[in-house]
């Protein structure tokens, strides 16, 4: 980045060491990446994980969509597809939702927003990973020595007495995966709590950061009960523990109290780092602050804690009390009322902006439209009587895929083009990543929307065949997935393509003003050369201003910024 | 530049292109800036941990209460078969062991190099007589033949026996009794003879089938025990490996009056262990 | 005058929900409402479709227009507006908690009425299995399928004696877990109007909805809702099957009832069970089976012994190739549904077997085995 003076007056360029030395290039070699305690590199590995396990699972859903395509058993067997809808859950839950922006995205960015030079506990954070590398492992293990076919929702007793699959393989991996989330969460409360700078009280910080910690928040509360309830899975499995076997006296139903007291939370862990990010691209690609601040980081909190008390909604036709059923309705209603705060603050802070059409803000925009979908109808299945309907059909399987998919996974991908410039130092090619995110969205889609009407039409779900009439529809869904597959491909190309020929990324491409963007791309290995900056408000936007020249957005200094002020436009 | 960085962060300086003099102590962290940041960021650390911790016995702690509420005879029944003495025990075991490791923390607090050994030490010591005890227990429940699960199959001999819902006492103990009361060359204690034995296992049998049917689910009552007792021995074995590693480095001269946060986290960590015993106890051996 | 406006708006509301019905795409897919209580659920679902059509078209409407009118463009700066208002935050608060709450209060009220069965409910016993279903009638009748009276009650009381499973019939909008260990229920009311002029019978789907292993898919059946006379007629015939009919046509009827077919074909084609064909011929002629006992391979006769403790206690004689994945039928077969059993697989190979004879016809007359029949038989 030069430092020559540009069209603007008195501008300030941060000073770049030479020869340009950063996090990634500071030190090669494998181990010097998986034994770093370096966040950044913890954050990429994870980043690379995550992908690959995420072409797994994706890799068992298109073979699901081609099987399903038609009736009748086409390229597999009952027994294979059995197998190929619980893996397919099982990773997709396990390996990538839960750990995929607060692992990859969260470990990147969160020590740098708060100025500081790592997470609390580097050791910690690096056994987070070996441990997600360990659970992944056993399930590879699972794969290869039988597979997994009890749904990823291991039901018992099912998966406790009738099945010789490889139950205790997965369940051990997803114990320990469970650690690793507990970890990466204990870490980001503690980093937050302790390593805030000068100023930053909790309503100065980003609201990225409220997302995580709310996110931990649950991370640490729920996943322990996860942990103990797949324990008393296997050791019933292995040594007929009793508690889940009606033979002895035990309950199959208090095994999905147990599970959905965990897995239920868990969703509020997928999608609360992914409103995290959408708040920080919405604000910058409208240039403008972001509204309702305090509102948008209690919802956080609102969400984290009522999404506790709602696990009996996955049970209505369980066989569990009317009472109970009651309750969780009723709860249930009171998670959605902070869901909807947060987007209309959202739809708010466009409200006269200057709304930038890049691709994260593409990425974001999609979300809107997704998890728009996919939240209300939420409401279908919160109402008792409509669930009852549609509990355990295709209009589940579709509502869940818009909020896990349409929801997280589309955040995600803005969250990474967000940050990309920031963590490779390369910017991307902005028009091929636009189309990809348009085949993207139009494939999920044709793929996921007549999956509703297959609901309605009162299609089962976990069907390796249907009957004749759901047909069409199937086909439908089918053909958006292979839509849905080209535009995510579209999407790895372009990434890609960036890091071998992409051009050099500037230290603020989108002129946000969290910290992060104080520094250069990609950061030194100390996350700052010098002390960083005061952090202020994070969404003061107008401290930086665009350079035609540069492509960039540089600093503005504070007379400009008073100058700014003085020539008539509102208060800071 | 490493970025291979160890808590000793002695090779740090010249690790950070800072262009600053920063005088590195060997026990502060690079990314922290005091020592009260850090100490602070791994107190409240430990303290989340242990709230983890609380939340996954939760779930087996939630279990029992179902269990118990749903099935209120089988744990009348089957706590006979635990032996209180031993429960009891070791319960004053874990609250001297909890008193040495708070004991080492104020050592270390005031700089005592030997107090601070000594305490880790006697703790270990305490955690070992503990999970001593339990060994004894859980060989004794394998002897009498009542495992968890699909595995009880109890021998006749040490049955509990129950008459009209009171409790009698153990087949083997009511047999010997009530057949030196009828026989007077039975001796009521000390040696039996091998035939004498025999008559008394015999007879066992026979009480075990007059008094009142065993209740269903009993099986999962030791299910529950050992489960709960077996994570919790666990626990006490992480323990010892935390505390030794900790012992260790104290030898090494590691702590001093400004750093000793291990010290204070891994005591925390066993008074939870500590605690969550002193609810076990009651709730598994002191049935009335 | 009150009940002209309550009558009024009670109309308005009909032909609001009528039209609403039409014009949604979701509704036309749903089943006919064929119970007394799937327009209230339909009805649910019309009220927060329309309010989600609403707040769609709002979100997705109003970001394209923000997106449309505001886009960066040459000239065309952010304003700083408020950057919060409290007035605006509690407005779209309260106003969705409203709303939630109605829905949550007729959701409640539909779920009420869905678990509360009306005192006078014709009883139906529903055993589930992977991966068949059984139900059993006062008389005693069982069938693999659903038979109902039109236009009253009915209560289902099920179990199921190995997984999970759930009793799904779309078209009475209702659904209930059937677990092992103990008993759940379900009611419905296949209303009178179902049945068109001249109808006598209509049927429906009823799935199982909880994942069961294997043949999850495959647990479909059948509801049949018949009209009074029709419905009486056929639990007659049905209680009174092994009486009444050839026993090898009992004995394929209750091949069914039992969800034998579930994992045994009655060809060659091996499935979870052995294809039975084989063993038919095996019997036949004479001849002998691979199977596995107390861990040992062994060659057994195929004869009425092995056939009948196949049937019975299928663990202790697992034929070599296959797992022990039959349900002990010992205690839940009688005498006379373990006799029509035999003698329809002897069947599939054996034409003896197919005689026109009941099966206490040919046990009173003469042998239940051996390839002597009555003389007096058809095809």
């Amino acid at each position: 980045m030069s430092s020559t003076t540009t069209a603007t007056p008195t501008t300030t360029q941060p000073h770049q060491s030479a020869p340009e030395e950063n996090y990634l290039n500071c030190s090669s070699g494998f181990l010097s990446w998986f034994f770093t305690l370096d966040h950044k590199r913890i954050g990429i590995m994870y980043l690379v994980a995550i992908f690959a396990a995420f072409g797994l699972g994706g890799f068992f859903a298109l073979a699901l969509r081609t099987e399903l395509a038609q009736a009748g058993q086409d390229i597999m067997d009952m027994n294979v597809y059995n197998q190929m809808f619980t893996l397919h859950g099982a990773i997709m839950v396990f390996l990538v939702i839960i750990p995929s922006i607060p692992a990859a995205l969260g470990n990147f960015v969160l020590p740098i927003m708060l100025g500081a030079k790592d997470v609390a506990f580097p050791r910690l954070n690096l056994f987070s990973f070996h441990l997600y590398v360990v659970g992944a492992i056993f399930f590879v293990l699972t794969l290869m020595g039988g597979g997994l076919d009890t749904g990823w929702t291991f039901y018992t007793p099912y998966s406790t007495g009738h099945t010789d699959t490889m139950v205790t393989t997965a369940v051990l991996g997803a114990f320990i995966l469970g650690f690793s989330s507990i970890f990466t969460g204990i870490n980001f409360m503690v980093t937050i709590h302790k390593m805030r700078p000068q100023g930053m009280g909790f309503f100065n910080m980003p609201l990225f950061l409220w997302g995580m910690y709310a996110t931990a928040v649950i991370q640490v509360l729920a996943t322990p009960v996860l942990g103990i309830t797949l324990l008393m899975l296997a050791i019933e499995r292995n040594f007929g523990l009793g508690i889940f076997d009606p033979a002895l006296g035990g309950d199959p139903v208090l095994f999905q109290h147990f599970f959905w007291f965990y897995s239920h939370p868990a969703v509020y862990i997928m999608i609360l780092p992914g409103m995290a990010v959408i708040s920080e691209i919405i604000s910058v690609f409208s240039r403008k602050h972001i509204f309702g601040y305090k509102f948008i980081a209690i919802s956080s909190i609102a969400i984290a804690l009522f999404g506790f008390f709602v696990w009996g909604h996955h049970m209505f036709t369980s066989g569990q009390s009317t009472a109970m059923s009651t309750i969780f309705s009723a709860i249930t209603f009171s998670v959605a009322v902070p869901s909807a705060i947060k987007i209309f603050n959202w739809m708010t802070t466009m409200y006269k902006g200057e709304i930038i059409l890049k691709a994260p803000m593409v990425w974001a925009l999609g979300f809107l439209w997704l998890f728009g979908i996919g939240g209300l109808t939420g409401l279908f299945l919160g109402t008792m009587n409509t669930d009852v309907y549609y509990h355990d059909t295709y209009f589940v399987v579709a509502h869940f895929h818009y909020v896990m998919v349409g929801g997280t996974l589309w955040a995600f991908f803005g969250g990474i083009y967000y940050w990309w410039p920031k963590i490779t130092g390369k910017m991307y090619e902005e028009k091929p990543a636009i189309i990809a995110s348009l085949v993207s969205l139009v494939g999920f889609n044709v793929l996921f929307f007549p999956q509703f009407f297959l609901g309605n039409m009162g299609m089962p779900r976990r069907y390796a065949d249907y009957l004749p009439k759901y047909e069409f529809w199937h086909l439908v869904s089918t053909i958006g997935a292979y839509i849905l597959l080209a535009g995510l491909l579209m999407v790895l190309w372009n990434l890609i393509r960036s890091l071998t020929s992409g051009g050099k990324a500037p230290q603020n491409p989108w002129g946000a003003n969290t910290l992060e963007w104080h520094t250069p791309s990609p950061p030194p290995h100390t996350n700052f050369e010098a002390d960083p900056p005061y952090a202020g408000d994070p969404y003061a936007l107008d401290h930086w201003a665009w350079d035609p020249e540069t492509q960039s957005y540089v600093h503005i200094a504070a007379s400009e910024q008073e100058l700014a002020r003085v020539e008539g436009h509102d208060a800071l | 530049m490493s970025s291979t960085s160890t808590a000793a962060p002695a090779d740090s300086a010249e690790a950070h292109g800072h262009g600053h003099d920063h005088h590195h102590d060997p026990t502060l962290a690079h990314h922290f800036d005091s020592h009260e940041q850090q100490f602070d960021a791994g107190k409240l650390g430990i303290w989340v941990f242990l709230v983890t911790e609380i939340l996954f016995f939760s779930g087996l702690f939630c279990a029992y209460a179902i269990w118990r509420a749903n099935h209120p005879e089988v744990f009348h029944y089957a706590h006979h078969y635990l032996d209180t003495k031993w429960g009891a025990i070791n319960t004053v075991v874990l609250l001297v062991s909890s008193l040495t490791a708070a004991w080492a923390v104020r050592s270390a607090q005031l700089g005592d190099q030997k107090g601070l050994q000594r305490n880790l030490l006697i703790t270990i010591l305490c955690a070992f007589g503990f999970m001593g005890i339990k060994t004894i227990e859980y060989t004794a429940k394998y002897h009498h033949g009542t495992l968890p699960g699909a595995n009880f199959h109890p021998h006749a001999d040490s049955m509990i026996l129950i008459e009209d819902g009171e409790f009698v006492g153990v087949a083997k103990d009511v047999a010997r009794q009530e057949l030196a009361a009828m026989y007077p060359d039975m001796p009521a204690e000390g040696e039996l003879t091998a035939g004498q034995e025999e008559a008394v296992h015999l007879y066992s049998a026979k009480l075990v089938e007059q008094a009142d049917p065993v209740p269903d689910s009993v099986p999962v009552f030791f299910s529950i025990y050992f489960f709960m007792t077996g994570l919790h021995g666990v626990h006490v074995v992480a323990g010892i490996f935390a505390i030794f590693w900790v012992y260790l480095r104290a030898r090494r001269g590691e702590f001093t009056k400004k750093y000793f946060g291990a010290v204070d986290y891994v005591a925390l960590y066993w008074h939870l262990v500590d605690l969550i015993w002193i609810y076990l106890f009651p709730l598994l051996y002191l049935i009335s | 005058m009150l009940t002209h406006i309550t009558a009024a708006l009670a109309s308005t509301l009909a032909t609001v929900q009528d039209a609403s019905q039409e014009l949604t795409p979701g509704p036309h897919l749903f089943p006919d409402q064929a119970s007394t209580t799937a327009a209230e659920t339909d009805n649910v679902y019309l009220f927060i479709f329309w309010l989600c059509a609403l707040a769609f078209v709002i979100i997705v409407a109003g970001t394209g227009y923000f997106v449309w009118k505001y886009r960066a463009r040459e000239g065309h700066k952010a304003e700083k507006t408020a950057t919060h208002d409290n007035v605006l935050e509690v407005t779209w608060t309260v106003i969705p908690t409203l709303l939630f709450g109605v829905m949550f209060w007729v959701g409640m009220k539909g779920y009420v009425g869905l678990k509360q069965a009306p005192a006078d409910a014709y009883p139906i016993q529903v055993t589930a299995q992977k991966w068949n279903w059984k139900f059993t009638y006062p008389n005693g009748a069982e069938s693999p399928e659903l038979h109902v009276p039109v236009g009253r009650p009915v209560k289902l009381t099920m179990t199921s004696i190995d997984v999970l499973h759930s009793l799904f019939v779309p078209a009475f909008r209702v659904k209930q877990d059937v677990v092992p260990g103990r008993y759940t229920t379900l009611w419905f009311d296949a209303k009178d109007g179902v049945l068109k002029e001249g109808q006598d019978m209509v049927e429906y789907d009823l799935f199982c909805t909880e994942y069961c292993g294997e043949q999850h898919s495959a647990m479909i059946t059948k509801v049949f809702v018949h009209e009074d006379e029709s419905f009486a007629a056929w639990a007659e015939e049905t209680a009174n099957f092994i009486q009444n009919e050839p026993a090898y046509v009992a004995g394929q009827k209750q091949f069914l009832i039992s969800g034998c077919n579930a994992c045994h074909a009655v060809t060659d084609e091996a499935g979870t069970g052995p294809g039975l064909l084989q063993l038919s011929q095996l019997i036949k002629g004479g001849g002998s089976v691979d199977v596995t006992i107390g861990g040992a391979q062994q060659s057994v006769p195929a004869d009425d012994n092995y056939l009948r403790e196949s049937i019975l206690n299928a663990s202790a004689a697992i034929k070599v190739g296959y797992t022990n994945q039959m349900p002990l039928f010992q205690g839940q077969l009688s005498e006379e549904q373990l006799g029509v059993l035999m003698i329809y697989i002897k069947s599939l190979a054996d034409e003896n077997y197919r005689a026109e004879s009941t099966l206490s016809q040919l046990e009173g007359g003469g042998e239940v085995e051996g390839t002597e029949t009555d003389t007096d038989q058809g095809e």
